[in-house]
């Protein structure tokens, strides 16, 4: 049975039901980036995008008791953040309109885009994807398998030692192995330096 | 050193649910007094991102100092500190008792099991309101470079409108489950496509001032994220 999303997040998310800031912190700090993201797609403004993300959380974490948990939180969350982002249009929209009654040909409002997809940075995620596959292809191949099975298959730490052969506490060392030489890479790759020279297990 | 390296096994393992309660507990303290626990924790976090084709421009920002902020400015009262109670000791009676007679009326009515239709149409609303079903939409239109324009999703379906910043072009997508085909505009719809994923079949219309070859595309691209759905 393949590990999901919505299980890994779930005792996260009781612990934050029940008050527990620490544990909302990790969920914010898991869906920050890709919650902006969604923003984004709406306002094309970065700064505008992080408010949203923000009030999202915000207003996520005061309704968390009515969030059921039959559903993901990040399905949940995503939800809020394109209705945030929605009713910022909308109350954008009137702004505007106090300044122009210009509608369009439907009588329906578009938001112009104000910046563009920075070329910069869609050349560093090309490069990062780029450099954590050539980690993942220089790991020894016990670390690889056992990394491999558990972020591309979703196994859990018992189906990957039943295939391989060998106690759960060796999968779980050996994908944190294979999660540490990938954080050096990144490391290396943003800030030009390691933190230590990792040498893969052959 | 020895420490560090266990603590962030520990990490490695609370990313994949595999941690104890008992350590589970531990690591959060670890990791909200520790910056550096933080930034493995984000990695772990931004790896699988990355790995999973996601987003990624956003990565270096951290919200967390500016939501704790705000939640501490305009929350921290009543979210943690306990609420007094109220004193009229009659209030708690009444309470108790109203209580007491809705368990009693709820446990006398019939519980009903939820038929195969049931849990059918609970998967595919599920699917349609899903991150996933605007995932379909984005990336069936991915090749034109678009901008979205605005987007709506419930029960019923999701609807997309992009436009094409090159001509000012303006179309939209829709993907409703089969049994909502009728709350579609059917005369809009000028191209319409039939999807079929594990938890239903799925109509896609694209409608719009854009040429039917581009609706071609659409469409059929429409199908090979099908499986998103899933």
């Amino acid at each position: 049975m393949k590990t999901s999303n919505k299980d890994i997040d779930l005792s996260l998310v009781k612990r934050a039901k029940a008050g527990d800031l620490r544990a909302y912190d990790l969920l914010v700090l898991k869906y920050q980036a890709r919650l902006i993201s969604t923003a984004y797609k709406f306002v094309k403004d970065r700064h505008i995008a992080e408010d949203i993300a923000q009030e999202s959380f915000i207003k996520s974490f005061k309704s968390l008791s009515a969030f059921r948990e039959d559903s993901t939180f990040y399905t949940w969350i995503y939800r809020i953040t394109v209705n945030t982002a929605k009713n910022f249009l909308v109350s954008k929209k009137r702004r505007d309109e106090l300044l122009q009654t210009e509608l369009t040909e439907e009588g329906d409002y578009f938001l112009e885009s104000v910046t563009i997809d920075n070329p910069e940075d869609l050349l560093n995620a090309s490069e990062l994807k780029h450099i954590i596959h050539t980690s993942i292809n220089q790991l020894g191949e016990d670390t690889k398998t056992a990394f491999s099975l558990r972020e591309f298959e979703g196994l859990s730490y018992e189906e990957i030692a039943d295939i391989i052969g060998c106690p759960v506490g060796t999968v779980r060392s050996r994908i944190f192995r294979g999660r540490e030489v990938i954080d050096d890479a990144i490391k290396k790759y943003r800030y030009g330096i390691g933190t230590k020279k990792s040498k893969v297990k052959k | 050193m020895i420490d560090n390296k266990n603590m962030k096994e520990k990490i490695s393992a609370l990313a994949d649910s595999e941690l104890s309660e008992f350590e589970t507990r531990r690591i959060l303290d670890e990791i909200s007094s520790n910056p550096e626990y933080r930034e493995f924790w984000k990695s772990i976090q931004h790896t699988k991102d990355i790995l999973n084709d996601e987003e990624s421009d956003f990565h270096d920002l951290d919200l967390s100092s500016r939501i704790y902020a705000q939640l501490d400015q305009k929350e921290s009262k009543s979210l943690f500190v306990s609420k007094k109670l109220p004193h009229n000791p009659f209030k708690y009676i009444a309470a108790s008792f109203i209580g007491f007679c809705g368990v009693i009326i709820y446990s006398l009515i019939p519980e009903q099991e939820p038929s195969f239709s049931d849990f059918a149409s609970e998967r595919i609303v599920q699917a349609i309101e899903s991150p996933e079903a605007m995932e379909v939409l984005n990336n069936s239109v991915s090749e034109f470079n678009v901008i979205l324009q605005d987007y709506k999703s419930n029960q019923e379906g999701t609807l997309a409108s992009y436009r094409l910043p090159s001509s000012g072009e303006i179309f939209k997508v829709s993907l409703y489950p089969i049994q909502e085909v009728n709350k579609m505009d059917i005369q809009e719809a000028t191209k319409i496509s039939y999807i079929q994923s594990d938890k239903g079949i799925y109509v896609v219309s694209v409608s719009g001032n854009i040429s039917a070859d581009k609706k071609n595309q659409i469409l059929q691209k429409v199908n090979l994220f099908a499986d998103k759905l899933n």
